[in-house]
């Protein structure tokens, strides 16, 4: 086990409970995809476990330790978060990459820091971006210069919230290929959790789905295990699932043809998705 | 020590022979090393306009004659002029200009707004306004005047916090809502004029006018004080700064107490605004063009950005300053006056441009 989450309960100032009580576990060398509707608290999750944000019940433990009585500082020693992109800028590659060692330094890149930099630029093939600013960057080396500075945290657990966001179908790849690389071969070994939205790309590049609905885990399945039930009680949206080249695909399907389906039961769909449709045949 | 994440190649980055071979590291030295040599060039630069404005005025000294009097080799008529008159007024522009311009770097990061800076936030209106209620209600002088103008830049500076934090405002709304602090300061100020006695407007008139000619050398040191821990603070906590270049949320989870940053930050900035209202008036926009400019020649990086924007500051009111002398001649013109008429384009400059932080 390298991360425990116990029991998260939070809530928005504003009202509205955003989470009703999360608990899971992750070991080490594993990565976990967080999917879920618009606005059910996926963010919010992550911003919990790197306690940006204060959930006013519940523990997160790393490596058995509750976290709650640590700085600011020690948590980005052991947990690095990649916010939403963000793109606006006026630093270097370098320089972004640098930020990773914040939690170290005090005022000055010490010469293990500049080794341990240019190991990560090397390792991400972005020497030939070291002094160009980030906002020049393309979406797709953009975000690879984030994953960069998470990499320089030199972290126990990655949180990447939605990495994959206005990217083409490449960059898409190349991205999840590179978190799910750096999970299963990085050395001292990481835990990453990933904020996606599309369910192809984690059944393709995550160990574990972690469903949430209502501010609670609907369910934690594996990528063979993923059920069209599931998807259809978190989205509201009918989908069969196909095999192809050894990997889950999820197929939207059309209304329609509802009735070919019979993967869930038709009572579901009357009474959430075709509720005031009308008769349907 | 090496330091191996990865067991090689598992990364899947093939080195197709176009990338780069020389170390990252030693290449982002060399660009830094390239940048100080641009700073100290500044700094070259810098001496020379000193002298030009140590020389140029209602009299002018031959640089001859200016350099004997600064080395104490001549007790004339010149070394007075020098020491009494022209340093002064040349060590205040230079230590007002580099606060001002700290102080809206400092803004333009904490609040993530590229159009911060103490005039456009009502802050500097806000000292001019303590200042005059100190004058008219209080009767004050000299260093309660100083306290006064602390505390209606404070107000202002609250006020922004609150508005930006609590009403989670857009950059855009934050400069708007300065737009309002300012007019209100100003009327709360004209409202004070109004019931001013002569003396009293006069100083007060004095105040909105932005001048260095006024400072005595005790005055500067305390601006010089307020400046350099300004200084020291934010280039010591460059890092931290530069985490919230990347955004907010970031920041924190690289570790930075962005809260209390900002909290900090502020009340630096505040005091230095408000020390130099206090005693040199209200020089606008030297706090927006100078991190502006030092952000295009150095980029983000604050160990370099620091230094550049109060260097540009310091030499661009001293160059508006030494203009205002040099057209004008005898005392010459407010340097505020120059500094909003060279500010105000450069302000609709950025505007069209599109501000992106």
């Amino acid at each position: 086990m390298i991360i425990k989450v116990e029991d998260i309960y939070f809530k928005y100032p504003s009202g509205g409970t955003v989470l009703n009580g999360i608990s899971f576990e992750i070991k080490k060398g594993e990565c976990v995809a967080l999917l879920g509707v618009n606005g059910a608290g996926k963010s919010t999750l992550l911003k919990c476990i790197n306690a940006i944000l204060s959930p006013y019940k519940g523990v997160v433990y790393i490596n058995g330790e509750g976290i709650s009585s640590w700085g600011r500082r020690r948590i980005a020693q052991h947990i690095a978060y990649v916010p939403q992109r963000s793109q606006d800028s006026d630093l270097t590659v370098f320089e972004m990459i640098a930020l990773g060692r914040k939690p170290y330094i005090d005022w000055a890149l010490s010469e293990e820091d500049y080794q341990i930099i240019d190991d990560v630029i090397t390792s991400l093939g972005l020497q030939n971006f070291t002094l160009k600013r980030v906002s020049e960057l393309s979406g797709g080396e953009f975000q690879k210069v984030m994953i960069g500075r998470a990499l320089a945290q030199t972290p126990d657990v990655f949180l990447m919230d939605e990495p994959t966001n206005h990217l083409d179908i490449k960059n898409q790849l190349d991205v999840m290929r590179t978190i799910r690389k750096i999970t299963k071969s990085r050395i001292p070994s990481v835990a990453t959790i990933v904020c996606l939205h599309d369910i192809n790309l984690a059944l393709r590049f995550a160990d574990r789905l972690l469903f949430l609905k209502d501010g609670l885990i609907w369910s934690i399945v594996t990528p063979e295990e993923l059920d069209p039930k599931i998807v259809f009680n978190v989205y509201g949206v009918p989908v069969s699932i196909v095999k192809s080249k050894g990997y889950n695909v999820v197929v939207p399907v059309d209304e329609e043809h509802y009735n070919e389906e019979r993967n869930y039961p038709a009572h579901t769909l009357r009474s959430h998705y075709f509720r005031g449709t009308g008769p349907r045949p | 020590m090496a330091f191996f994440y990865f067991e090689r190649g598992s990364l899947g980055v093939q080195d197709n022979g176009l990338l780069d071979k020389r170390s990252s590291s030693l290449r982002f030295k060399r660009y830094v090393r390239s940048k100080r040599r641009l700073i100290l060039l500044l700094c070259f630069l810098g001496s020379l306009v000193i002298l030009v404005s140590l020389s140029v005025g209602a009299y002018r000294i031959p640089y001859g004659e200016l350099i004997e009097a600064l080395l104490g080799m001549s007790s004339g008529k010149q070394a007075i002029l020098v020491w009494n008159i022209r340093l002064p007024r040349t060590v205040a522009s230079l230590v007002v200009g580099a606060g001002l311009a700290l102080a809206g770097l400092t803004l333009q990061s904490l609040l993530r707004n590229p159009l911060a800076s103490p005039s456009t936030l009502g802050i500097s209106q806000g000292a001019a306004f303590g200042a005059a209620v100190s004058v008219v209600v209080f009767k004050l002088k000299y260093l309660s005047i100083t306290i006064f103008a602390f505390g209606g830049s404070f107000l202002a500076t609250i006020i922004i916090l609150f508005l930006g934090k609590l009403k989670r405002l857009t950059p855009e709304s934050i400069i708007l809502s300065g737009v309002a602090l300012s007019s209100l300061f100003s009327a709360a100020t004209v409202l004070i004029q109004y019931i001013a006695n002569e003396t009293e407007l006069a100083t007060i008139v004095f105040w909105t006018f932005g001048d260095v000619s006024r400072s005595n050398w005790q005055e500067i040191g305390v601006t010089a004080f307020a400046v350099f821990i300004a200084l020291g603070f934010v280039y010591f906590r460059s890092w931290d700064f530069m985490a919230i270049e990347s955004g907010e949320e970031s920041a924190k989870g690289l570790g930075v107490s962005v809260e209390r940053l900002r909290w900090q930050g502020m009340a630096l900035v505040a005091i230095v605004s408000s020390v130099a209202t206090a005693f040199h008036g209200v020089i606008a926009f030297v706090g927006l063009i100078a991190p502006h400019a030092a952000r295009r020649l150095f980029g983000s990086n604050y160990s370099l950005l620091v230094p550049a924007t109060s260097l540009l500051g310091a030499l661009l009111l001293l160059g508006a300053d030494t203009a205002g002398r040099a057209i004008i001649g005898s005392g010459g013109l407010p340097v505020g006056v120059i500094t909003s008429f060279m500010g105000a384009p450069l302000f609709l400059y950025l505007l069209m441009r599109g501000y992106r932080r």
